[in-house]
């Protein structure tokens, strides 16, 4: 009874100070589904705050004014959680929020992220689309780093963590913060 | 309790010297060895500071991913990492909203708790610094660092730093107490010696010992000046001892000066008391003079009328006499009458004598013989005796013997009469100077001084100023002219008397009288009026009498008749002139002619004499007067006269006369 107490406590803890970290951007989502509205602000906040601790590439963007373009798949919450925060920036560019559908290929995007409502296939397609392109691959179902994504989003006791596939960075060119990797779970995953 | 700057001034230079030494060594020391300390001290702390500054800039860079994603375990193990730093106890990163993201505290350090509102800067306590650092990601603030640096190991550095500062202290007093004792003696010596030299001058006195001589140092420029000032005092105590005795020779001279103007002083002072005294001598004798004068006037007057009528009054007893020679009862009364009469004519010629002063007719005479006689006449028939005493050599004087055998037979009989018992009286004669300073009123030359002396009953003071005055007797029987008598006649002669008296002792009368040349010595007949025998002879011729007396004239008419002269009378000198001419020219001429001295208010006798001779230088003229010491009188032939005939006469008088021509 007290241990239980004392987990749902932590997890409360860590969700509600998530949620006064970012609660600019998750007041809509808030609204119909706290819970999950919560775990997509989460979310959100991690890939904004992901990008601030890998570097791109310079060719990956064609001047000083290109956006830095995260596409999401499908996961319309994530979407809208995240367009809350296209008023920011990121390494003096501006955050944009793209919806990964028909037109928009996965070599224009710097992040790229694919929920686990999305078919497996179509994911396995979609990153083997990237390929060996500086695209920052953040996905949230477990065979995501094994299928070839670098970032993965693992709910651990009551929080929110990650794991990276280092490889899978290195393939795609991006160098990623010790300092994040730190905080990361390594996976050696799939060459 | 003496005050400690007290104590600090009473000490000897050398100690002085070496503790102020000493106190700027330490003071210096510890200062520096402070100042040491506490840069060491701050300098530490800076460096400690920056350290903790850079540990805590690295764990917060390090810590951004941490902070980002909230991860406690992350920021937990970061911290951890602390543990290679033995010196912070204590760490804590903080989220932006201020909540703690993770603690780290060494050995369970607690202290600085969990601040809702933590500090952000950084701050000291008493051993620790609180350092605090903002995270930043990409210029954001994302959250706080928190680093406790103890500082506890620093102090016990510090306290080593003391320890050694005091050893360094003390090793180094010791080593500039032995240097310093060494070089004190370069400055310490020579000041001493310096005092011990003043010592020595100021308690022997003695300015001549020097100083020792040092390098040219300040010390050295002190005893060089400190020589020289005593070659300074040395030659002004050889001035000193120079003015002093030229001070003497002044103080010497001046009162030598003093004394003589003292002695002056008094000289003068004595002058004028002298002077002071002789002029009231003179005043008296002017007062005296005037107004024995302004009686004499008054006198003379009386004497002179009276006088006449007294040759009148002897005329007709002489002519009585003779017309009753053979009553012998009518002779004797007539004689009394006579008698009587020349008491009144003694008088008269008294009275006379002192009115006109009796112009004397001196001679060069020796005093001795005068006073022989004046003795000799005024001591018959008395119980005193006289002792004459008269210096050898006594010089004669010119005098009129007759008017001072007067003078001094006045004084004798005075004397006589003071003593009624008997006794004696001294007259002694000397010479006496007097000079320039004597108080005589008198001019300078030689005097004889005779002086009266008797021990009688002495004159009352109240008289002594009055016993020269007319008039003025305290004898019942005197007419108190003796003594004014005696002082015009002296006075005339150019001398002085002067009286001392004390009453039951004694009187005293000096008379002063101008000594003569004694080369001219006269012999002097004896004054004596012998009368001619009465023995009588008819002649027979003519007479002129001139007198503005009628009762003169008369008389004397009678007597010329008798000798058997026809007498013609005249009443002043133009009349008798006029009756001269008259009677030659008719072929009578008088043979004597008898004119008077004074004629009021007409030619008088001297007057007419010369127009009488100028117009026969053979007249026979006789001068009559009652001024019996009249200088016409005496001196009749220088005028021209042929004969005296003083007034009143008496018929033995005119024959006496008329057989002299």
């Amino acid at each position: 009874m007290e241990i239980l107490k004392k987990i749902t406590g932590f997890l409360l803890e860590g969700f509600l100070t998530a949620a006064l970290l970012l609660a600019p951007m998750s007041a809509s989502a808030a609204l119909d589904s706290p819970t999950r509205a919560v775990e997509h602000d989460v979310k959100a906040a991690f890939i904004y705050n992901f990008t601030k601790f890998i570097t791109w590439p310079p060719a990956s963007f064609e001047n000083n004014s290109t956006p830095f373009r995260a596409c999401i798949v499908e996961d319309m919450p994530l979407i809208e959680a995240l367009e809350s925060l296209t008023q920011k920036s990121t390494k003096g560019r501006q955050f944009q929020v793209i919806r990964f559908g028909s037109g928009v290929e996965a070599g224009m995007c710097h992040l790229l992220f694919i929920g686990e409502s999305t078919e497996r296939s179509l994911a396995k397609k979609i990153i083997a689309s990237v390929g060996n392109s500086p695209v920052l691959t953040v996905g949230d179902y477990p065979a995501f780093a094994t299928q070839g994504g670098i970032v993965r989003f693992i709910p651990f006791d009551g929080r929110l963590t990650f794991e990276i596939n280092l490889e899978a960075s290195r393939r795609s060119g991006l160098e990623i913060s010790s300092k994040l990797l730190n905080l990361a779970k390594i996976v050696r995953g799939q060459p | 309790m003496i005050p400690v700057s007290d104590r600090i001034h009473n000490l000897p230079f050398k100690h002085k010297l070496m503790i102020s030494f000493m106190v700027t060594s330490i003071v210096s020391l510890v200062l520096a060895c402070l100042i040491f300390i506490i840069n060491d001290y701050l300098a530490k702390r800076y460096d400690l500071l920056n350290e903790a500054t850079a540990l805590a800039d690295t764990l917060a860079n390090n810590s951004t991913a941490a902070v980002t994603f909230d991860d406690t375990h992350a920021a937990n193990e970061i911290l951890l990492a602390l543990r290679a730093h033995p010196n912070i106890d204590m760490a804590a990163l903080f989220r932006k909203d201020g909540t703690k993201l993770a603690r780290y505290s060494r050995n369970g350090a607690s202290g600085y708790p969990e601040p809702v509102i933590s500090p952000t800067e950084t701050t000291f306590d008493h051993n620790t610094i609180h350092v605090f650092r903002p995270i930043y990601l990409e210029k954001e603030q994302i959250g706080r660092i928190y680093l406790r640096y103890d500082l506890t190991a620093m102090g016990v550095r510090q306290f080593r730093f003391i320890w050694l500062a005091l050893f360094v202290l003390i090793v180094v007093s010791c080593v500039s107490y032995a240097i310093a004792s060494r070089l004190m003696q370069y400055i310490s010596k020579p000041v001493q010696n310096l005092v011990e030299v003043a010592r020595a001058v100021s308690l022997k006195r003695d300015y001549g010992i020097r100083a020792e001589s040092y390098r040219s140092d300040e010390i050295g420029t002190l005893s060089e000046s400190f020589n020289a000032m005593l070659a300074q005092i040395q030659e002004r105590d050889i001035q000193l001892v120079m003015y002093h005795e030229q001070l003497e020779m002044q103080v010497s001279k001046r009162t030598h000066e003093l004394e003589t103007a003292n002695a002056q002083l008094t000289f003068e002072i004595a002058e004028r008391t002298k002077a002071e005294r002789a002029r009231n001598l003179m005043e008296y004798e002017l007062l005296n003079s005037r107004k024995l004068e302004s009686i004499g006037v008054l006198a003379g007057g009386i004497a002179h009328d009276f006088n006449n009528i007294l040759t009148a009054v002897v005329g007709f007893i002489s002519l009585a006499r003779y017309k009753t020679k053979d009553n012998e009862q009518i002779q004797a009364f007539l004689k009394n009458a006579e008698n009587g009469c020349f008491r009144a004519k003694n008088l008269t010629q008294q009275l006379l004598t002192f009115a006109r002063g009796g112009k004397p007719v001196r001679k060069i005479t020796s005093l001795t013989t005068i006073l022989r006689e004046a003795i000799d006449i005024s001591m018959v028939g008395s119980n005193v005796s006289c002792d004459l005493a008269l210096s050898k050599n006594l010089p004669p004087a010119n005098i009129d013997a007759g008017q001072i055998i007067q003078v001094f037979s006045n004084l004798l009989i005075n004397a006589c009469q003071a003593m009624p018992n008997g006794g004696f009286v001294t007259v002694s004669g000397e010479t006496f100077r007097v000079d320039d300073e004597s108080v005589l009123p008198m001019p300078p030359g030689e005097y004889i001084r005779v002086v009266v002396k008797d021990f009688g009953c002495g004159i009352a003071e109240e008289h002594l100023h009055r016993i020269f005055d007319p008039y003025f007797s305290t004898k019942p029987m005197g007419n108190g002219l003796g003594l004014a008598t005696c002082y015009s006649i002296i006075k005339n002669h150019g001398g002085m008397i002067t009286v001392s008296s004390e009453q039951e002792k004694g009187s005293t009368f000096s008379v002063y009288l101008p000594a003569a040349d004694r080369s001219i010595t006269t012999k002097v007949p004896a004054v004596v009026h012998a009368l001619v025998g009465t023995a009588m002879q008819k002649e027979s011729g003519r007479v002129l009498v001139m007198d503005d007396e009628e009762i003169v004239r008369s008389v004397a008419g009678e007597l010329f008749a008798i000798l058997g002269y026809a007498a013609a009378f005249a009443c002043d000198g133009d009349e008798a002139i006029a009756m001269y001419r008259d009677a030659r020219d008719r072929g009578v001429p008088f043979d004597i002619t008898i004119l008077d001295v004074t004629i009021p208010g007409g030619m008088g006798g001297v007057e007419t004499v010369e127009k009488l001779l100028s117009y026969d230088s053979k007249a026979c003229v006789i001068v009559s007067s009652g001024y019996a010491n009249d200088l016409v009188m005496s001196h009749y032939r220088s005028h021209g006269f042929k004969g005296v005939l003083p007034k009143p006469y008496t018929l033995d008088d005119i024959t006496a006369l008329l057989r002299s021509l």
